[in-house]
């Protein structure tokens, strides 16, 4: 891994990076959405999360229809009465929270308990193998259900329950790959070396497991975002008077057939427009990170 | 390898020990199937009686251990809700479940393979973009969507296919199955093509990212020079050198396409377990619960040995008493 | 109305008076629930639905829910305790055997005896004392209180053969061995979770259904089964969405099936707790006394609320306001209880007496699973009441979860809706939902709100105990006028209508109950 010129490995990165147009504008609409998603609930028409704000009588208007107050609904508005330009806007904000969150907690636990698996092997290996299949043999919707019945509902539970489906997954991903990394000569070398244990595993053993590592953990947050709604589709889930992206589909899921396309549509682009863009990031990212890939 | 996988074996029965534990907790904590399932009519002591006679009024642990009791005896209990033994109740639809299972897997590997290949020879070229690209907007869209925007697609709009249910069903060893009918298969293709998007997207990028790099490997120069043919090497040498990661995702989407078969099945109105694991956890079916449970970690317990085994194949260097 | 039934009566009369017997013989109904096919385990509405097509029963209830004689052609009261009742001649089981009055007895002592039955239906047997057969074709009952109500209660008891069952369990059902009933269709396959075919039975001993054979697909999802049917797979979709009524009405080949039904949604408000678990002051901390406990809070919250729009934005116009907890139009409904007619400003000015202007903190809880639009309509709800300051949260749930913590009295307003097609009368839902608490006696079963008045309790007794159904309805009334008028201890919504999609070509009629019946299709090619 070493810099041929004096560039700093940051600059490099960015210049890398920039080769590739269709990365440079992911980039760009990933960072408007972050933004949306951010600044955007102080401009909106409504808090769509105020029950006070919104009204029924406002309920499933077309696009472009007029508000009891005066505004415009421009994108329509959903079976409550929320204008979906705010509440896409409000949404986009949750369901990134939630996405990132989860997904980057999930890959940082289960790479971190994979590797060390992988590495001290043995018994404790075995033992961590098996809570691992544990935590495979539950679908992801029961730990959900009993967080929501124990725990009751929110942003949080969800995260919790998105977590802790998820982990094992990678645990396991990574062990598998770290295994074979293992066996190769430069971590005899660094053995022979005497070099601590933790410096083995952190600082030769994770660098080499990193493209597939970075790989799975960008489209976990993708994954997570769907798999949230999916869990909103199954009726569990976040609180339905502050609904995300993944809630607003699910919503207007049972409209689809009715004509009413607005009301998942608009938040299906939303949905789609963020995970692509940021599996279009990421994508570029593992090659230009990639040791292997590297002029 | 027979020690390993007895070794493996008192393993798992082990984790199912304690998940067994787990969903017992879980589900005491939740609530009791009586409050969801009971006429209002019935008067506060008829639904005591109800509680009791499932048992359900004993603590947990005694609850627990009774269930031990009858597992030892080879009994996984009664379904409260359908009022059969449970594990048979998840055993009759498990083949449809595990049919559609396979077909959504087979269709990502068949296709996803060749995908990941030419992506990751061409991955400059408008081809390889375009595949990449595409597979990056199937993990951007929830299953339930995608599922509803076919049926509006093939059957509503079109008319090609049945929208929802199994087809015609002929016996197979004992076991029904629907993909040696043509009713079968016309049943068959949306719900597997709808499952299989999500793993077709991984094993495109995760072949592609392989090829990727393993291309500039000596290997490969090595047979380039060498002469053969580009069929030859992508064939023996590249698949062989990426399909570790890829059996190692192949194995773990079984459990996941499992869980996930729940939106489907519950889309196409497909008869699997799925559907009855839904319906247990909203009624607080225990047994069923616990059943499907047991028997999914079996069935991916088995994939499990099966992808240990074929890495050992794959590379000799992965010796299977270390797993 | 006049125009659907011109547009579906004519092409009827059309082919009825031509050709006949050129009658598609299949009808494939989409449904979300899966049976259970033993009629004497899991006492569910969809359940007695299902049974009705294979078992008969001494008398039934038709699709207005009146009762009307079935293998019973004629009884009596011989004392206030003993009923004797005359059984049909010449009615042969599915299996070809006769059915007489050992039959009868068999099926009723099964009901209570059925092993592992998490929902029995032992609620339509347990007043009686015993039951005989005096003869082979007749059946003496004796209860053991005087029971009014015991005609519309043994509707609930499906006849088995004695001969086939004995000794039979739920699974010999399911399997169909001895699902052998005397109903107009016999059980032909079910297939758990997919399927439930039914086929005429051609011996039945009254007029004969139309379709020769009813299929059930089991569909839990309700726009797949709006799929399957513009797809042309199904013909009749059960359990359909409000939201979808629009368009198929719309399209050209489909009709929508719909009438009032007798399931009037309520809000339990809790009267009991002064430190009610959902209620806080603005901040979100509890207070020291609840709000709900004024009856002007309570009456503030009713105004607060535009049935109106709820009906027309969430329900599709499919539904009608309630005042009251029966629809209106049925027995024991309370003409004198007004109309209530959201009114914003009256409900601030209650606010204000009670010493609440400022509002407080609530949380409306409902299930997500269980009614039409239940979530939708809590959302609703809490818009409305953030309307008039108190600061409102909604949590929905599954109902297996609901329903458990509604029973013990955890939520502070909630959602139930309550099907009245059982006795007819509200003498169910205010005896169950409202009367004290009172274990040793069976009362208040379901009183999630916790709502206790001694001169109810008196009303519903006697209402209970009077066979004279014009007293019994003075009875209720009062009770009624209690409940809402003077103590505003519930809060009623709307009344919901059974939906049905239906494929131009198939006539259906819905139920007053909401249960499907083949019977009562017909068609038109």
């Amino acid at each position: 891994m070493s810099v041929p010129s004096a560039q700093s490995p940051f600059k490099r990165f960015i210049s890398d990076y920039s080769e590739r147009k269709t990365a440079v504008v992911a980039f760009l609409v990933l960072a408007l959405v972050v933004l949306t998603a951010f600044i955007g609930p102080f401009v909106t028409m409504q808090d769509p999360y105020d029950l006070a704000q919104i009204s029924i009588l406002d309920s499933s208007m077309p696009p472009g229809s007029e508000s009891l107050e005066g505004g415009t609904f421009w994108l329509g508005t959903d079976d409550q009465g929320r204008d979906l330009v705010s509440a896409i806007v409000y949404g986009l904000r949750i369901s990134i929270i939630v996405g990132v969150v989860s997904g980057v907690l999930a890959v940082i636990l289960g790479a971190s308990i994979g590797i060390i698996s992988a590495y001290v092997g043995g018994r404790i290996d075995n033992l961590i193998m098996r809570v691992v299949d544990l935590f495979l043999g539950f679908p992801s919707f029961l730990i959900a259900l009993i967080c929501l019945a124990v725990l009751g509902r929110g942003a949080d539970k969800v995260v919790l329950a998105l977590v802790l489906s998820q982990w094992a997954n990678f645990a396991r991903i990574i062990r598998g790959v770290a295994i074979v990394e293992r066996e190769k000569e430069y971590m005899d070398a660094a053995r022979g070396l005497a070099l601590p244990k933790a410096r083995i595993v952190f600082g030769h053993l994770l660098p080499n497991c990193l493209a597939p590592l970075i790989v799975v953990a960008t489209m976990n947050v993708a994954f997570s975002i769907t798999l949230e709604a999916s869990l909103s589709f199954l009726g569990v889930g976040l609180p339905i008077t502050e609904p995300s992206l993944g809630l607003l589909i699910a919503n207007g899921y049972e409209y689809i057939l009715t004509g009413k396309y607005w009301l998942s549509f608009y938040p299906g682009v939303a949905l789609l427009i963020t995970v692509a863009s940021i599996n279009l990031v990421a994508d570029r990212m593992r090659d230009v990170l990639n040791p292997r890939m590297q002029k | 390898m027979t020690l390993f996988l007895i070794r493996r074996l008192l393993q798992s029965l082990m984790v199912l020990l304690v998940m067994s534990f787990v969903v017992f907790a879980g589900v005491f904590a939740i609530g009791n199937p009586i409050d969801s399932l009971i006429s209002p009519e019935a008067t506060e002591r008829e639904r005591e009686e109800a509680i009791s006679d499932l048992g359900l009024d004993r603590p947990l642990y005694a609850q627990y251990f009774v269930f031990l009791k009858n597992v030892s005896k080879g009994e996984l209990g009664t379904s409260f809700v359908h009022n059969r033994p449970a594990i048979q109740l998840i055993l009759e639809r498990l083949p449809a479940t595990l049919e559609l299972t396979v077909a959504a897997l087979l269709f990502a590997i068949v296709l996803g393979i060749p995908l990941g290949v030419l992506a990751g020879l061409n991955p400059e070229s408008l081809v390889g973009r375009g595949i990449l690209s595409v597979s990056i907007l199937f993990f951007s869209l929830p299953t339930f969507w995608v599922g509803l925007m076919m049926i509006l697609l093939f059957s509503i709009t079109l008319g090609w296919l049945p929208t929802t249910g199994r087809g015609e069903t002929v016996e197979l060893l004992g076991i029904q199955v629907s993909f040696l009918t043509l009713d079968g298969l016309r049943h068959l293709a949306m719900p597997a093509i709808n499952l299989g998007f999500y793993p077709l997207a991984l094993i495109t990028r995760l072949t592609a990212s392989g090829t990727q790099e393993n291309v500039p490997l000596e290997y490969m120069k090595f047979a380039k020079a060498k002469g053969l043919r580009t069929r030859r090497i992508v064939s023996v040498h590249l698949l062989k050198n990426i399909l570790i990661p890829i059996v190692t995702v192949i194995g773990l989407q079984f459990s996941v396409i499992l869980a996930f078969a729940v939106v489907t099945e519950s889309i196409f109105a497909w008869p699997g377990m799925g559907r009855l694991i839904i319906d247990s956890i909203n009624l607080l079916d225990r047994p069923v619960i616990v059943a499907y449970l047991l028997v999914t970690v079996v069935v991916f317990l088995i994939a499990n040995v099966l992808v240990d085994i074929v890495y050992s194949i794959l590379d000799p260097r992965v010796r299977l008493g270390r797993m | 109305m006049l125009n659907r039934l011109l547009k579906h009566a004519l092409p009827l009369w059309l082919a009825l008076a031509g050709a006949g017997g050129a009658a598609a013989s299949e009808l494939v109904v989409a449904t979300p629930n899966d049976p259970s096919v033993d009629p004497h385990y899991l006492y569910v509405s969809t359940n007695t639905a299902y049974a009705r097509h294979v078992f008969g029963k001494l008398l039934d209830r038709d699709e207005n829910a009146q009762i009307k004689p079935d293998l019973a052609v004629s009884w009596e009261n011989l004392d206030e305790l003993t009923w004797e009742f005359k059984l049909r001649e010449g009615v042969k089981f599915h299996d070809g055997s006769d059915f007489d009055a050992e039959d009868v007895v068999f099926s009723f002592n099964r009901v209570p005896n059925v092993p592992n039955n998490p929902a029995s239906y032992e609620s339509n047997t347990n007043m009686i004392d015993t039951i005989e057969a005096k003869d082979p074709m007749t059946v003496v009952i004796k209860t053991k209180d005087p029971y009014p109500l015991l005609l519309r209660r043994i509707s609930g008891v499906s006849i088995v053969s004695s001969e086939v069952v004995e000794g039979g369990t739920t699974a010999d059902f399911t399997s169909g061995k001895i699902a052998i009933g005397t109903g107009p269709y016999k059980f032909s396959e079910y297939v758990p979770g997919d399927r439930y075919v039914l086929k005429r039975f051609e011996d039945y001993w009254g007029e004969k259904p139309h379709f020769k054979k009813v299929t059930f697909r089991i569909m839990p999802d309700s726009a797949s089964r709006m799929a399957a049917l513009l797809g042309g797979d199904v013909d009749i979709v059960e359990g359909f969405s409000p939201s979808s009524v629009e368009t198929l009405e719309e399209r050209d080949g489909f009709y929508v099936a719909q009438r009032a039904s007798a399931r009037t949604l309520w809000l339990y408000v809790d009267m009991q707790n002064d430190n009610s678990p959902f209620v806080t002051d603005l901040d979100g901390n509890a207070m020291e006394k609840s709000p709900l406990k004024d009856a002007r809070v309570r009456e503030a919250i009713s105004l607060a609320i535009d049935r109106d729009a709820i009906v027309s934005r969430v329900m599709g116009g499919l539904a009608e306001p309630a005042n009251q907890l029966v629809p209106a139009g049925w027995f024991s409904n309370n003409p004198e209880i007004p109309a209530v007619s959201a009114d914003v400003e009256r409900a601030k000015e209650l606010m204000a007496e009670g010493g609440y202007a400022d509002g407080f903190g609530l949380t409306v809880h409902a299930p997500n699973d269980r009614y039409v639009n239940d979530a939708k309509i809590a959302q609703a709800v809490a818009q409305m009441l953030a309307r008039i300051g108190i600061k409102t949260k909604v949590e929905t749930m599954p109902k297996s979860v609901y329903f458990g913590r509604l029973n013990n009295q955890e939520f502070s307003l909630s959602m139930i809706g309550w099907d009245n097609s059982l006795t007819g009368s509200s003498l169910m839902s205010l005896s169950a939902a409202f009367h004290t608490r009172d274990k040793e006696s069976g009362y208040g079963g379901w009183n999630a709100g916790g709502y206790s008045n001694a001169s109810f309790d008196e009303a519903i007794k006697a209402a209970e105990k009077e066979f004279d159904p014009a007293i019994q309805e003075q009875h209720l009334n009062e009770a009624m006028r209690i409940l809402i008028q003077e103590d505003k201890a519930a809060i009623p919504l709307h009344s919901q209508f059974a939906i049905l999609g239906v494929r131009e070509g198939v006539v259906y009629e819905p139920r007053v109950d909401e249960h499907f019946s083949a019977m009562l299709a017909t068609g038109s090619e």
